[in-house]
């Protein structure tokens, strides 16, 4: 992890919550066991149809969003930032042998993982120590969407972190 | 006899709070709106079927008046068969001249593809995490 200052406003606010999710030890992939690997995290909807495509279930981390209207200091070299990040966790009934039908279940089961991880007091001061505090994490509803002529199941949290004295300028 | 005394601190904060609170609300919720239209014109774009490309084209996000502190937008599809595309039709022969896929001729047509709603509701749980998000963000101030 980076601390977040004028040279990676927009960068390693993502990176940061990347490092915790991507973390086995925080969110554990349920379609695979600890000794094989997965790519299953992702910066945008992967295209499913795409021979190099993984499989469900999977999360989505969206580029950090921005807000630099806040406050700043006197001389305009810190300012109250607010960063917002969205993190979809995606699953699908469709499976092979056990993963079949569990579509819910791994979404539940991830989104545990990912709250937990958001809200575990050490990783919250870890992140504030890189300038990134009061981060709490609004859960939405389940959505079942067709995407590509497969039900998929999509839970976004979306987590802020807000009124953070950044430092903007050199 | 007993001297009761109350002080009230802190009021001239909490009336500097509630007559703030509107405008950082609006302010607020506007950004949120201004980012769910814009979410829903990007997925309405990919949504959207692709034959020319004229309907993914016309899809535009207009405010629904000009001026400073927008709050109201309107998703505007510029294609004559966008609406088609959306609402559906009666199975027909149409005439199709300028495809980039078929050869001038009369074809029987009869599928449609929903691209805004399919949009809308991708987009709605966004939106509502969003608006809490706002919210918060509105009364922290």
């Amino acid at each position: 992890m980076v601390k977040v200052d004028e040279t990676n406003l927009i960068s390693e606010p993502r990176n940061n919550v990347v490092n915790l999710i991507s973390d086995n030890n925080n969110v554990n992939d349920p379609a695979t066991t600890s000794s094989e690997y997965r790519k299953w995290i992702y910066s945008r909807d992967p295209s499913s149809k795409s021979t190099s495509f993984a499989g469900y279930p999977l999360i989505v981390i969206a580029p950090a969003r921005i807000d630099t209207s806040g406050n700043a200091s006197l001389d305009s070299s810190n300012r109250f930032v607010n960063w917002t990040i969205d993190i979809d966790v995606v699953s699908s009934d469709y499976g092979y042998g056990d993963t079949a039908g569990k579509g819910l279940e791994h979404n539940d089961a991830i989104t545990n993982d990912v709250l937990q991880t958001l809200l575990d007091v050490t990783n919250r001061q870890t992140l504030r120590s890189q300038g990134m505090a009061f981060g709490k994490p609004v859960v939405s509803d389940v959505l079942i969407e067709l995407l590509k002529q497969e039900k998929v199941y999509r839970r976004i949290i979306t987590i802020p972190f807000d009124r953070n004295w950044t430092k903007t300028t050199a | 006899m007993v001297d009761i005394r109350v002080d009230f601190k802190g009021l001239k904060e909490t009336t500097r709070f509630m007559t703030d609170l509107p405008k950082n609300m609006d302010r607020e919720l506007s950004k949120a709106n201004q980012e769910f239209m814009e979410n829903v014109k990007n997925d309405a774009i990919k949504l959207a079927p692709r034959d020319t490309g004229e309907l993914k084209q016309s899809i535009e996000l207009e405010p629904v008046r000009k001026g400073k502190n927008i709050k109201k937008w309107k998703l505007v599809v510029g294609a004559e068969h966008g609406i088609y595309q959306e609402e559906g039709f009666t199975p027909h022969f149409a005439f199709i001249r300028n495809s980039s896929k078929l050869a001038p001729g009369r074809y029987w047509v009869k599928k449609n593809t929903p691209f805004v709603k399919p949009s809308l509701e991708r987009n709605f749980n966004r939106y509502l995490n969003m608006l809490t998000v706002s919210t918060k963000r509105a009364l922290a101030k």
